[in-house]
Order: structure tokens, then sequence, then C-alpha cells
């Protein structure tokens, strides 16, 4: 196996081209996730997570989406340059997706076996499908979905949302890929059920050596579940790094204050610390840092001349934060 | 003393109908004998998950529905015997926010409109008494008077919300239900909101019941916290106390399944076997018994526990664990 990354994304730029002008979404990203590595995208709504993912297998709002620049090298070809036609092939097979809601990404026409076994014959789809009867309920077992060969006939909403998302996870490891890509798949699940999938997801991982981008809004997700993580604030990173050197040495501002402003459950918080204002709307041109204008420390140059990655306070090679005031603290 | 709020076995079922010709009738004991208390200007959040009823007991506080048995009491008034004018005075008293604020405001509504909308339904108030009114409660919620010219869809999510709990207290009420009040809202945008709770509870003196399913969120805004399960209540007590040292099986597995910024490796978190069982057809004996992971036998499966008062003074656990049984 070679040293270089499993995705390696560089400089890309995504935009959307709406009647109101061409939106970049996603500006000016670059970052990597090795194998078998768990990569953490974190942001708030608009921020661009979810652009980022979609924008690696390319599936942007029809006619309005398109990649504007950048180089998307997955296992060393560049996805950014393939045709519609060579996507489907990596599409569901070396890059897999389990999306947020359950309830939505399976259909409730067809009955659990019939979706898993449309998974399992992408290779070959003239198998019979009898043959792949076993091969189905041997995914969904390693999904600890109890009771797999009677699930098999069950519909969609004969099932709970945990059950759901087990299934929805057993279609995307089916194939075997090498990148999963994990857009809040927990997000509408109750926590002790959120937690068993988790498990579930770290345990499939370690035995088929995939790498896993984890999009979430949940901090606490990523302290548990990352090794590496990249926060995003209005379509660009502005913090990334290994989980441990992120949290234990948080540089940018927006980081800083967004870890401030979690509540704990293990002490009592007379006062959360509080991001006054809200994001800037997308469609706004900035020159500058797009955190300046809620941020405390922002300075002139802040509003006018964009901050490059420099390295971040833990001093470790891998962190770096774009900021204009890296060595003042919040 | 009379308590401010008190519940006495409060109990909700609905009936559902299966099979073919939908003649068989099951009940749903959505929620089942609740009872607890809280005092004035203090918060109490509901913690549980979807489906054990903390929404349904809140709904009942709002008499939004009737509950099937049991009563309760505001300012040692019995709610369910409350008509006409009393009961207009309740609904003043009692407001809700709730979680959704692209679902709760009316699109078509000026802002003002909106938060006086309440006003003119119960108070006989001139123009110039409620314009003061509305723009008061504007400021309290950081908002300006002049944004009540605008309509809903004019403002982010985190306004939005600001809207609704404006038109909640401008009331003036004694109690505020909130369902999930942070839930639909950005990271950066719910510590706002939350402080702004805490805020307008100094400043007005009122009570909270707050529905939540995000623990860092109940510990930084409750005084109480009532855990329920399958529609019955498992652990009550101080905040502090039950995220200290939680006594029953089920708030020890939901504490440890909240996953903490700070990652403890010394506790492996408790990862609770199968998933919560249907309203419809509950287990027998304690409800959590087939998920729990301190399970001590047949007493279990076959008694459901009472309540039993735990070390401290206010702090209570209905779990076989610590008495005689276990």
């Amino acid at each position: 196996m070679s040293n270089e990354p499993l995705l390696d994304v560089r400089n890309l730029t995504t935009v959307l081209d709406l009647a109101a002008g061409t939106m970049p979404v996603v500006d000016d990203v670059s970052f990597t996730v090795g194998r078998g590595e768990t990569l953490g995208i974190v942001g708030e709504s608009g921020s661009g997570k979810s652009m980022t993912a979609n924008s690696i297998i390319q599936i942007l709002p029809k006619k309005i989406g398109r990649i504007a620049g950048g180089k998307i090298l997955f296992d060393g070809r560049d996805l950014s340059q393939f045709s519609d036609a060579d996507l489907t092939k990596v599409r569901g097979r070396e890059i897999a997706m389990i999306l947020q809601d359950p309830h939505t990404s399976l259909n409730p026409v067809y009955t659990i076996g019939n979706q898993v076994i449309e998974a399992l014959r992408l290779d070959d789809p003239r198998q019979p499908k009898r043959s792949l009867l076993g091969k189905a309920i041997n995914v969904l077992k390693k999904m600890n979905v109890a009771d797999a060969e009677r699930r098999l006939h069950a519909f969609p909403h004969q099932m709970s949302g945990g059950m759901k998302q087990r299934v929805v996870g057993a279609i995307a490891f089916s194939s075997a890929p090498k990148l999963i890509i994990a857009d809040e798949p927990t997000t509408a699940l109750d926590v002790t059920i959120q937690l068993q999938y988790l498990q579930l997801l770290e345990g499939i991982q370690k035995n088929t050596g995939a790498a896993i981008i984890f999009i979430t809004h949940d901090l606490g997700i990523v302290a548990n579940l990352c090794h590496r993580l990249a926060v995003m604030y209005g379509g660009r990173i502005i913090e990334s790094g290994t989980v441990k050197d992120v949290f234990a040495a948080p540089s940018h501002p927006y980081t800083q204050a967004l870890l401030r402003s979690v509540p704990s459950i293990d002490t009592k918080v007379y006062r959360l610390y509080a991001i006054e204002g809200q994001p800037p709307p997308l469609t706004e041109e900035i020159a500058g840092c797009k955190f300046a204008s809620r941020c405390p420390l922002a300075t002139d140059v802040c509003r006018s001349h964009r901050p490059d990655p420099k390295p971040g306070r833990s001093g470790a090679v891998s962190h770096e934060a774009s900021c204009w005031h890296l060595g003042e603290t919040l | 003393m009379i308590s401010f709020l008190k519940v006495e076995n409060l109990s909700k079922h609905f009936p559902v109908r299966t099979g073919i010709f939908h003649r068989k009738e099951h009940i749903v004991r959505a929620v089942q004998d609740v009872s607890f208390e809280l005092e004035e200007g203090q918060t109490l959040a509901l913690v549980g998950e979807s489906g054990c009823g903390k929404t349904t007991l809140a709904w009942m506080l709002l008499k939004l529905i009737e509950p099937t048995s049991g009563r309760f009491w505001l300012n040692g008034q019995d709610v369910a015997e409350l008509t006409g004018p009393d009961l207009r005075q309740y609904r003043t008293n009692v407001q809700a926010v709730f979680q959704d604020p692209w679902a709760s405001l009316s699109p078509r509504m000026r802002v003002f409109d909106i938060v006086a909308e309440g006003l003119r339904l119960n108070d006989n108030l001139s123009d110039g008494a409620m314009t003061k009114r509305v723009d008061e409660a504007l400021c309290s919620v950081g908002l300006r008077p002049d944004d009540g010219h605008k309509f809903p869809h004019e403002f982010s999510g985190g306004q939005r919300q600001r809207i609704a709990i404006a038109s909640a207290i401008v009331q003036r009420p004694k109690l505020i239900i909130l369902d999930e009040p942070v839930s639909a809202l950005d990271v950066s945008i719910r510590s706002q909101i939350m402080n702004l709770f805490k805020d307008i509870q100094s400043e007005f003196g009122c009570s909270y019941v707050v529905v939540a399913h995000d623990l860092g969120t109940t510990r930084y805004m409750a005084d109480r916290v009532a855990v329920m399960y399958l529609g019955s209540l498992v652990e009550f007590g101080s905040t502090d106390k039950m995220f200290d040292a939680p006594e029953h099986p089920y708030t020890q597995a939901l504490l440890s399944a909240a996953l903490p910024i700070q990652k403890s490796d010394d506790k492996p978190p408790i990862v609770l076997r199968g998933e919560v069982p249907s309203p419809v057809n509950p287990p027998s004996g304690c409800l959590f018994h087939p998920r729990c992971q301190s399970f001590i036998g047949d007493v279990c499966s076959s008694n459901a526990p009472n309540w039993r008062k735990s070390g401290s003074a206010d702090h209570w656990v209905r779990c076989h664990i610590g008495t005689e049984w276990g």
C-alpha cells in the first residue's frame, strides 16, 4: 500500500449558478483522508460541509451546481475530470454514502431484501436475486440487524429509525467501499441508539479498513469517533488537525467559541459563551475572513484580506488554522 | 404551602385501531401515572428519548389535550375545573415556545401581529398600550421595535425563535412550556437562545417546563430533572444530583450516551441492548428491564418498582436496586 492518502482534495471550489449570481458554496477547500481514517467535517448549516462531500462524487444540484476549480484525487485518479458514466462506477461501489434521514433514503415500496440485493447486483446486474439472498443476510447481520432472514421481507415502514439506518449502513458497506461519506447519519436517531450505531460503524471500519468522512454539527461525536477534523465556516475550512490537537489547542476564534458555547453535562456552567450574530449569507461577497463580522478579535486586516492557513497553536505539523490573530485568545 | 405547579398521577392513553378492518383496539399508554411538583421561578426538564411521552405531558399542561386520568394544579387551582374566564386566564398564564420556528410562526402575519395576537384576544388594551407591550417584548428578546413591520421569512432561525419567545412573554405568563426550544437551531445560535431564556427568567420570574433530549441543554437550563421512559417517570430530582450521581440504570445509560467533548477514557460508555419497546405492548414489571444493564433477576421482570427516596433530600428513583429486593 502506498503512503499517499486515499483522498486528496486540492483547492476545491464548487459554485451554484443562481439567478442572483454565482455563489461559491465550497471556497478553495483542501483536505486529505488517509486509508482507514475517519475525518470529521464540522460546521453549521450553510457552512458548505455537505456540499464539500457531495462534490467528491459530484451529486450536485442539477444544472446549477458545478465544480469550478480544484482537484479531487481519489486513489490517484482525479474525480473532477471523470465523465458521468465513469463516476457511476465509483458511486456506491468505491465511495458509498449514508445520509441523515433513513426514512427518506430507503424506498418505501420495496422490501429491505430487494434494496440490499439491488446494491449487491451493482457489479453484475444479471446475477439472479436468489443467489444473492445469503449474501444479503450476511451484510445485514454485519450491521447487527436482528432477525435478518425475516427482515428481508419487511418494508421500511415496519422498522424503527435505528434499524432502518442499519439497513442503509449495510447497503453502503455491501460493496466493500474504500470510502464512506456519512452525512449526519445519527442526527435523526435517539441518543442511546446513536451510540449503538456509532460503535457499529467503528467496528465495521476496523474490520474493512474503509475510510470515513463524517459530516456532523455535533462536536461530541467528533471527539469520540474521528481521528482528524476540519472545521468549516462560510464555505471554507478555517481550522484542521488531529482531534486531539484541535480540541486541546483550538486556534481559530470560531473553533474556540464553538467549543465554549456547548453546555457540558459534567460541570455546572452559570453562563454559556455565546457567539453573537449569525453566519453571513453565502450570497454576500466577503474579501476578508468570513468570521470577521462576528469575531471579537477582528481588525481591519480581517475584513480586507483573506487569511491563509498557518500552523495552529498545538505546534503539531498537521494542525492549521486560517486567522490573522492566531496568537490571541478569545 | 401550596406548590406552584403540582401534577398528580397524570395519565394519557390513546386508543389505536389495528387489524384489517381496524376492529382490534389497543391502548397506547403515552403517559402513565406521572406526578411531580415545581416551585415558582424554577425550571423543570423532561428528559427522555422519542416516544417516551414528554411532549404528550407538555401538551396536557398546555391543555391542548385532556388527560385520561389524574389532575394538576397551578397555584393551587385545579386546572381541570377551570371554565370560562378562568380558563382564558390559565391560557394566558401558561405559554409555549415550540421547536421549529419555521412552522410555529404564521408566514402571512407581520411580526407585530404575531406577538400582539394573544394580547388582542385576552386583554382589553388601547392601541398605544398594546404597541408599548409588543415593543417591550421585542426589546426583551433582543429585537428592535422596527422589526415588528417585517414578516417571519425575513429573519434567520435564531431570530425567528426570538419572535416566538416574544409572543410568549408579551402576555406575562407564569409558566412557559419549552418544547425542544433549541433543537432546530445551529450550534452557535443555541447558546444565544439558552442565555436569553435565562435572562427572561431572571427578569420576569417565570417558571419553565422544558422538554429536551439534549442533556447538555438540560444541565444548563434546569433546576430539576424528570427522566421519562416509555410514558413513566423513572427518576426525579435536582439537576446537579442527577448528573453527578444518577441512580436509575436508564439515567446512567442516557448520560453515558451523551458524547462529551472532553473524552474521558476511564469510563467506557454504557451501550444499551435493543430498542425502546412499543408502548402498545409494554414489558412486564419494570418497563426498562429488557434493556437494563444492571438487571438483577426475576424481581425486575415481574414487579413494577415503587418510588424510593434516594439519600439526598429530594431525589426519587424507581428501581429495585437499593431496596430490600436488590
